[in-house]
């Protein structure tokens, strides 16, 4: 190694994260140029002094304004959220699910035929525009956020933090591959195969 | 390493169960998850921010989504490694705010808050004086650099999870570690 060592190489070096065979190049090197060892000292020195930062933080009491949101988010939750959750609670027994499915289809079917709803034959015109989901599609995880339906309208309410491998579609995981999300404006559009979903953010 | 794999599993179910109880509004869960990670959130917020108000403001409002979200975490990941994941998602507009506008710290409870306040007073006057330097270099560093170095060398974390975190691959994170790193080194010197 006859240049100087980069700042990824002495920075993983550093963290013992260098490949065997660069590590030892790069020790052969630092025994020679002065430039390089000073500047792995410093920066050596740097992580000693962010480490030494602050170990010991505490955090403000979960009182006042925090704990004030916290106890108006509760009593004000609405009938929705609590359903959502028996939906969730019901979606970790896998076996409950292919059960609540085929029950939800059987009374979906009935409700349609009961009042002489025509729900074939939807014209291209109308599947072009967003489409209001079933009752059981009360949250979808996009890009890591949560979106919740009011209306027909999703908007978004939290964030999952879980990688955005998967959309949860009435409770079943969709490849995000498969889906495709164009920005229009301030909203976004989720397409999964035929159905397309508007998504504000507020 | 079977105790290790033991010990593992333990606590990834203790986080499911933690995750269950909240969507059934055991609001006993919560406080359990604030107890345990309130000072880690408030840590990183304060370390990221420089600045006790913002902290506190990152601090409220990654709390709120982790009320929100709780329930339906599917332990993909560990919870300590979620609640990291949730903080800076909260505070992606803010830190990115926070990164183009240098700033210097000087309110006595800053600086009382980023030195050592275990250290005796001789050392946690140079503690303070130390950490002034680094926190004002921390905060003019672009966010994800910013990120990625707090999370490597304050947090401790390793690569592997700092990647799941930021939801970047690991040799991004390594580029970013030596970058931020490195800059900090320069600004230290010319400060020195």
């Amino acid at each position: 190694m006859s240049r100087h060592a980069t700042a990824l190489a002495l920075s993983t070096y550093l963290d013992e994260e260098l490949e065997p065979n660069a590590a030892v190049a790069l020790e052969e090197h630092l025994e020679e140029c002065s430039s390089c060892r000073d500047r792995l000292r410093s920066m050596r020195q740097v992580t000693v002094e962010l480490a030494g930062l602050a170990p010991n933080v505490h955090p403000p009491l979960l009182t006042g304004e925090l704990e004030r949101r916290l106890r108006s988010m509760e009593v004000a939750e609405p009938w929705l959220r609590r359903f959502e959750r028996a939906l969730q609670r019901w979606s970790l027994q896998s076996t409950l699910v292919p059960l609540f499915a085929t029950l939800l289809a059987i009374a979906v079917m009935v409700v349609l035929m009961a009042t002489g709803v025509e729900f074939l034959g939807r014209s291209a015109t109308e599947s072009a525009e967003p489409v209001a989901e079933e009752a059981t599609a009360l949250r979808r995880v996009v890009e890591n956020r949560f979106f919740e339906q009011e209306g027909e309208v999703w908007f978004e309410v939290g964030t999952s933090g879980e990688p955005d491998r998967v959309l949860d579609l009435r409770g079943s995981e969709v490849p995000v591959e498969f889906a495709a999300f164009a920005r229009i404006g301030a909203a976004v559009q989720l397409r999964v195969g035929d159905e397309r979903l508007r998504i504000l953010y507020r | 390493m079977r105790a290790l794999s033991m010990d593992y599993a333990v606590t990834e179910s203790d986080d499911l169960d933690l995750a269950r109880r909240h969507a059934q509004g055991d609001r006993s869960a919560f406080d359990t998850v604030y107890e345990e990670y309130g000072g880690m959130v408030y840590g990183l917020a304060l370390r990221l921010t420089g600045d006790p108000e913002e902290a506190s403001d990152l601090h409220q409002e990654a709390f709120l989504r982790i009320f929100r979200s709780l329930g339906s975490f599917s332990g993909r990941s560990s919870l300590k490694t979620w609640v990291y994941t949730v903080t800076l998602n909260a505070g992606r507009t803010k830190l990115k705010r926070i990164g183009r506008r240098p700033r210097v710290v000087e309110d006595d409870r800053t600086l009382d808050a980023l030195a050592d306040l275990r250290a005796d007073p001789e050392r946690r006057a140079l503690g303070r004086d130390a950490g002034r330097h680094l926190q004002e270099a921390l905060v003019e560093l672009p966010a994800a650099f910013r990120v990625a170095v707090v999370l490597r060398d304050v947090e401790g974390l390793s690569y592997d999870e700092i990647a799941q975190i930021v939801g970047v691959r690991i040799g991004t994170v390594r580029s970013r570690i030596a970058r931020g790193r490195d800059r900090l080194r320069a600004r230290l010197e010319e400060a020195r």
